[in-house]
């Protein structure tokens, strides 16, 4: 049985999906690729604008999330951070 | 000058040595964490990192304290008058206690892992009334504060370090548990030594030697958060 993702894992993951496609993905394929329900996946987003890691794109016809220099900054440092948070018990 | 502990004159000055390398451990993890809090922007980051701030500060007011009774020359250098001097002592000491207090309270709180600023708070004001509400209540704070009431202080937060040590340790042990990690099991018994170090110092206020003792433990403990921090940036 596969571990329950940390908070930190599952901001990778969303991040890591924004970034494949190519930087702009629409949240219908969040959902499908991060594997979070609807309410989770809304939450972590909103998160993820707040503290700048994304961007939220809006058109009339949709909306699309984009990542920001911030968001890759976190996925490059992601080791350290997930390193630390390991050793200090702050998972 | 009042004496707090029962301090050998010998081992006085190195203890404020240690103190000072106490706080620059504390210090370092605390930039550290704030420098990933930069990044990460997790709320139980930026709590950790200042709970170190908060501690680091505790030991630096300390030192302070112990350098006005190693060298009385530092007094008359800042001017102050002979009866103030245990006055500022009283406060010093006063200060040292809360700040280390609020950084166990901080600590115990992160590793919760609850969202709750009313807890936070909650936390934080039980720990300071029941240090600073004895005082207040004999009203020694407009007098020369008196060496018993220092005492009482002292103690009073050795015993809340003591149970927030506790708290900290188990949370420490159940991650290892979890993810056994090896840094893990370091902090956990880095905290393990200072709450020994914490039920040590109790003694030391009738027992010099044990002054000696906690101050060694706290040593040991440090080296090992410094450890786990270096293997922790290093990879």
């Amino acid at each position: 049985m596969n571990k329950k993702r940390s908070r930190l894992e599952i901001i990778r993951d969303i991040l890591e999906v924004i970034k494949s496609r190519n930087g702009r993905i629409k949240p219908t394929h969040i959902l499908y690729k991060s594997n979070l329900s609807y309410g989770m996946m809304e939450e972590y987003l909103e998160e993820l604008i707040k503290k700048e890691f994304v961007i939220e794109i809006k058109t009339p016809k949709n909306k699309t999330y984009s990542i920001t220099e911030k968001g890759n900054n976190y996925l490059n440092q992601y080791k350290l951070i997930s390193e630390f948070t390991d050793s200090f018990g702050l998972n | 000058m009042t004496y707090f502990y029962l301090v050998p004159q010998s081992f006085l000055k190195f203890s404020i040595l240690m103190q000072i390398i106490f706080a620059l451990v504390a210090l370092s993890v605390s930039y550290f964490s704030l420098k990933i809090y930069k990044i990460s922007r997790q709320r139980e980051i930026k709590l950790f990192g200042i709970s170190f701030i908060l501690i680091a500060l505790s030991y630096v007011i300390w030192a302070v304290i112990h350098s006005a009774i190693a060298y009385p020359s530092l007094i008359e250098f800042a001017k102050i008058a002979t009866e103030n001097v245990s006055r500022l002592g009283g406060i010093g000491m006063l200060a040292h206690v809360i700040l280390f207090i609020s950084g166990l309270i901080t600590l115990s709180y992160t590793t919760v892992k609850i969202k709750s600023g009313k807890i936070y708070y909650l936390l934080l004001t039980l720990g300071i009334i029941s240090l600073v509400a004895p005082i207040i209540v004999t009203r020694i704070i407009f007098e020369p504060i008196a060496s018993s009431a220092v005492y009482n202080l002292l103690i009073t937060s050795r015993i809340l370090s003591i149970f927030f040590l506790i708290f900290i340790i188990y949370n420490y042990f159940e991650e290892y548990s979890n993810n056994k990690n090896k840094k893990t099991l370091l902090i956990g018994i880095a905290f393990c030594l200072l709450l020994l170090s914490n039920a040590d110092f109790i003694f030391s206020l009738t027992y010099y030697p044990a002054y000696i003792m906690g101050h060694i433990l706290e040593f040991i403990a440090y080296l090992f958060i410094l450890i786990s921090l270096l293997l922790t940036i290093k990879k």
